[in-house]
């Protein structure tokens, strides 16, 4: 019973901290920083998960953490290679 | 509580602690190369420390290794992407002051 | 008491990021909140006790659709085309009336939301369904998962019609690129040994947590659709790493990958019609149709999703991208 309450406890502190986060998407001011924001709910989630798992009693819980784990750094991979390819780095005239 | 739990409670408040570090770090540090400790740093000892306790809460080996490998694909991902975001700030900095010479 | 705080904090920040996801004017500020939205539709899934959405929303909102939003944003035609929304927003005769259009659509937000509303007030309060059936079926349908006994047995239909939304759209993306393979799309002319390591530890365990996924699914929360999505990651993964991905099949690979899965539900219907009925399979072989059937479908989804992020990033039509994606950036 106490437990119960300590993880639940945890998870909405994690929550709150990955709302915390969300303030740093807003701000930027580059779009490197929003993208470390999003590596930052990869983290934070990951964390979520595996305390619910614990609190809810559902095992299954830890293999959607796994998947998080596994992809966490392919959105900031795509932002890097969408800047640096060579589609984006040609000078066309725009406006 | 058992024992067991209050070893677990402990490891997991001593990884809060360090998520909320990295929280406050990525609210209040200055500049992009700063905020990647904040992020990269903090954060995944948090979510090392909240793995190991719960590991001792769920008391299997089974559980226990998947927490650690778990731990370990964050760790890649993160450090991985730690190298890619500063490398794109670095860029951009240069970028920056390329224009402002000019 | 404090998981009640869990739900209400999760559905308020929820609806809070959706309406800044929508009204954001910023492209890049936009995908990043959708991709925290993503995150946090799957924890909602997850309080809801429903693991095999929460895996889906993971592996394809979080991962995958962030991936697809960025790098369909930094092709010409997503920037000319936000160029012309604005543009479009501030002359003719919106220019008389400004705003109309977000007044037109929060007025049929708010009457669908009132509908839904009536719906949730007039459903009976005891749960009508399918459930107890299904559940008193469920040895007859050679799996011991609620959910892959219904996707894969009971509403297999459903579940090949999907497959098929899925090749509809793969064939949208060659028909945009004229081609029948993605072997002119864009691909990384610069490797970054930093990606190429990542690739390297990811790829193997990529595949290894997919046939876990694909094999748990009989059992327990996972399935095929969750673990092709992860081996499409994979295959994005390898591409950006500067390996060829699934741009280097050729016509006939592709298309076979493409279509495996729902060439493979055709065909097992056909036998079920010897038996009496489109898609029956007799009880005794039930669990290695099954099998069998989700193994195209890991292989269809992987193919598929991964072909959608090929062609995201290529401009369409003329053969000058072909060109481009040849000859190496002289600047860099």
């Amino acid at each position: 019973m106490v437990m119960s309450v300590f993880l639940y406890g945890l998870a909405l502190f994690l929550i709150l901290n990955l709302i915390a986060g969300l303030v740093r998407v807003l701000r930027g001011p580059t779009d490197a920083d929003r993208m470390l924001a999003a590596q930052l709910f990869g983290t934070t989630g990951v964390g979520i998960l595996l305390v619910l798992a614990e609190a809810q009693g559902l095992a299954a819980l830890r293999d959607v953490a796994l998947v998080f784990a596994l992809l966490a750094a392919l959105a900031t991979v795509a932002f890097v290679r969408a800047r640096r390819g060579p589609g984006s780095s040609e000078g066309e005239a725009g406006g | 509580m058992t024992p067991a739990e209050v070893i677990a409670a402990a490891f997991a408040v001593t990884g809060g602690i360090f998520y909320l570090a990295g929280t406050v770090g990525i609210l209040r540090f200055p500049d992009v190369q700063s905020r990647l400790h904040a992020v990269t740093k903090a954060d995944n000892l948090g979510l090392g420390f909240l793995a190991v306790g719960l590991a001792v809460l769920a008391g299997t080996a089974e559980v226990a290794a998947k927490l650690l490998f778990i731990w370990f694909l964050a760790l890649a991902g993160s450090a991985t992407a730690c190298q890619l975001i500063a490398n794109a700030s670095v860029d951009d900095d240069v970028t920056e002051r390329e224009q402002a010479d000019a | 008491m404090l998981e009640h705080g869990v739900d209400i904090v999760l559905a308020g920040s929820i609806a809070v990021v959706a309406w800044r996801v929508l009204l954001e004017p910023q492209l890049f500020r936009s995908m990043v909140l959708f991709i925290a939205m993503g995150l946090m539709l799957s924890l909602a899934w997850v309080r809801l006790a429903a693991p095999d959405i929460a895996l889906a929303e993971a592996a394809i909102g979080a991962g995958l659709t962030g991936i697809l939003l960025i790098r369909a944003a930094q092709t010409e035609a997503a920037q000319e085309a936000a160029a012309a929304a604005r543009e479009a927003a501030t002359s003719g005769w919106r220019r008389w009336f400004p705003g109309a259009g977000r007044i037109v659509s929060a007025a049929a937000a708010l009457a669908f939301a009132a509908v839904l509303l009536v719906a949730v007030i007039d459903l009976p309060g005891e749960p009508i369904g399918l459930t107890e059936a299904a559940a008193t079926e469920m040895e007859a349908s050679g799996v011991e998962h609620p959910v892959t006994s219904v996707l894969l047995n009971f509403r297999a239909y459903d579940t090949w019609l999907e497959v098929g939304v899925l090749l509809l759209a793969a064939m949208g993306v060659l028909a945009i690129h004229r081609t029948y393979n993605l072997r002119s799309t864009r691909s990384e002319e610069h490797t970054m040994l930093v990606l190429t390591w990542l690739a390297r530890i990811i790829l193997p365990l990529a595949v290894l947590i997919a046939g876990y996924l694909y094999w748990s699914g009989t059992h327990q929360p996972g399935g095929a659709f969750q673990a092709g999505a992860i081996l499409a990651a994979a295959l994005v993964l390898m591409q950006l790493a500067g390996f060829r991905g699934v741009s280097g099949l050729s016509t006939l690979w592709l298309g076979a990958g493409l279509m495996l899965s729902f060439a493979a539900f055709l065909a097992v219907g056909f036998i079920g019609t010897f038996e009496g009925e489109f898609l029956r399979y007799r009880h005794a072989t039930g669990e290695l149709i099954i099998l069998a059937l989700e193994l195209t479908i890991v292989v269809s989804t992987a193919v598929t999703l991964a072909a959608l992020f090929a062609g995201a990033g290529s401009q369409s039509g003329d053969d000058s991208d072909a060109v481009r994606a040849r000859t190496p950036p002289e600047s860099l």
